[in-house]
């Protein structure tokens, strides 16, 4: 439980507010690359403001306010030129820094346009995601996490939901939900409707650990019949603060992200990688991309599926959930220090530190802690999630499955299924 | 909302204001104990308040 006024600063996320100010310190993506080659420019929202979105003829993006300096009309309707992107309603034009660079119908010696800027964040590509910054000079490095520059095939899933980050990224510190939601309901589901749920996530818990590290916040359990020698438990799997979850075992790799639009949505992304061992990665072209259904023609909530049965929790919790209600126990004590996590970087931002995650050296790779060997369930952790996750919703979801059914069989894994090609 | 009323509003070991300009106070609960993990935005401190309505100790072994 907090105080209404706690939980009104850990979740308002506008320009000038305390958490606002803190995630302003990171990059967001906001697209994906595939978006803008169709056509160079779109409107795009995060943390609460309107911005438009361009990719430039030489390659890179621009990002800046939505309304034009000079009477408001939307940038997202503005035409892309070499140097910038020039207004559709009289032509004023903007490079990336957003310094106008041309108004058109003003006399040639006029100095006017000099003393016109618009606000512009910065804009880079990365793992065919468009990632922005929206903070102060100077920009932190974008972070290349292992999962957006490793070799394998790609899946993007995504969605808009109608509720807060905020409590998308408390159930990435709560692990019991996950023999409850994924494990005792789906059970139920599939007893009532007539389908087989994954036992693989019916374990019960016996202990869980929360350790925070230089991007987050590792996340361990121990299951029944598990030891502490599981990779549950030795390596576990982090919270990037402040708002992705890095997932998977089994070859699968997925960056969960959930990019705070504003207070109360939220675009909800599934980044993976399948790389199973012992068989070569086919090449991919271009990433498939797709947006995943949680509501049915009803009005309901689809929950036979794992990330349906995770939106469900999270949106019928309502937009902002009323934390000066809730009763936490001792199983919430990882939601108590992600809490106090942001909390404490708030100050630092507050402070002029740097808070906790954000990068300043130039790399190639930052590597995450993940589990090899996901809850002791072998390939099948990997197509159950296939089948019964999200994925369920991929266009290349029989391709995805074959690839694990083979390099389980490469592997000399007993596979108990024929496998396809 | 009557968890409110006995929030804790200073540190333990500074005596400064724990609000929303300067720290959390989050309530939780262990069993039957009420406890506040409080965090100190002025001098960093951390740590659970409990509030106590019966202390009970331990029953030594007789001799």
């Amino acid at each position: 439980m907090l105080s209404q006024e706690q939980n009104d600063q850990l979740t308002r996320v506008g320009p000038g507010t305390p958490m606002g100010e803190l995630l302003r310190r990171y990059w967001y993506p906001i697209a994906l690359a595939s978006d803008l080659d169709g056509f160079p420019v779109k409107k795009v929202r995060l943390l609460g403001e309107d911005l438009a979105l361009w990719k430039t003829p030489e390659g890179g993006y621009g990002v800046m306010q939505e309304k034009c300096p000079h009477r408001h009309a939307s940038m997202a309707y503005g035409v892309v030129e070499p140097g910038g992107l020039r207004c559709g309603y009289h032509g004023w034009k903007f490079d990336t820094a957003g310094r106008c660079v041309d108004q058109p119908a003003e006399p040639d010696d006029s100095t006017f346009k000099d003393r016109i800027e618009g606000f512009a964040g910065k804009a880079q590509e990365l793992g065919g995601l468009v990632f922005v910054y929206l903070g102060p000079d100077p920009a932190p490095e974008l972070p290349r996490y292992d999962g957006f520059v490793m070799d394998g095939v790609r899946d993007i899933g995504h969605t808009m939901l109608p509720c807060s980050w905020l409590q998308i990224m408390e159930n990435a510190v709560d692990p019991h939900h996950v023999e409850w939601l994924h494990g005792n309901y789906f059970r139920f589901l599939g007893e009532e409707k007539g389908f087989i749920a994954p036992p693989q996530f019916q374990k019960r818990h016996v202990k869980t650990a929360f350790d925070l590290f230089d991007h987050g916040i590792v996340k361990r359990r121990v299951l029944e019949g598990q030891s502490e020698e599981s990779d549950d438990w030795r390596i576990g799997h982090p919270l990037v603060f402040p708002y992705q979850m890095w997932v998977g075992g089994n070859g699968v790799f997925q960056m969960q992200i959930r990019v705070p639009i504003d207070d109360d949505r939220t675009w909800f992304m599934l980044y993976t990688v399948h790389r199973p061992s012992g068989i070569d990665l086919p090449e991919q072209d271009e990433i498939p991309s797709y947006v995943f259904p949680w509501i049915d023609e009803d009005g309901e909530h689809i929950v036979d599926y794992i990330e349906g049965q995770d939106i469900m929790a999270w949106v019928t919790q309502g937009p902002i959930t009323d934390r000066t209600a809730e009763h936490l126990g001792t199983s919430d004590v990882g939601i108590v220090q992600l809490r106090k996590l942001f909390k404490e970087n708030i100050a630092a931002v507050q402070e002029d530190r740097d808070p906790l995650g954000v990068v300043r050296e130039p790399h190639d790779v930052i590597e995450l802690p993940i589990e090899g060997d996901k809850f002791g369930a072998g390939y099948s952790f990997a197509t159950a999630w296939i089948d019964q996750g999200s994925m369920r919703y991929s266009p290349q979801k029989a391709f995805l499955r074959d690839l694990h059914v083979q390099a389980a069989v490469a592997r000399g894994e007993q596979v108990l299924e024929e496998v396809e090609s | 909302m009557n968890h409110l009323h006995d929030l804790p509003r200073h540190c333990p070991d500074c005596g400064a204001v724990i609000d929303n300009e300067s720290g959390i106070a989050t309530e939780y609960w262990q069993a039957d104990r009420r406890i506040y993990h409080v965090w100190c935005g002025s001098c960093g401190w951390a740590g659970d308040i409990v509030r106590v309505r019966r202390m009970i100790g331990p029953d030594s072994p007789d001799d």
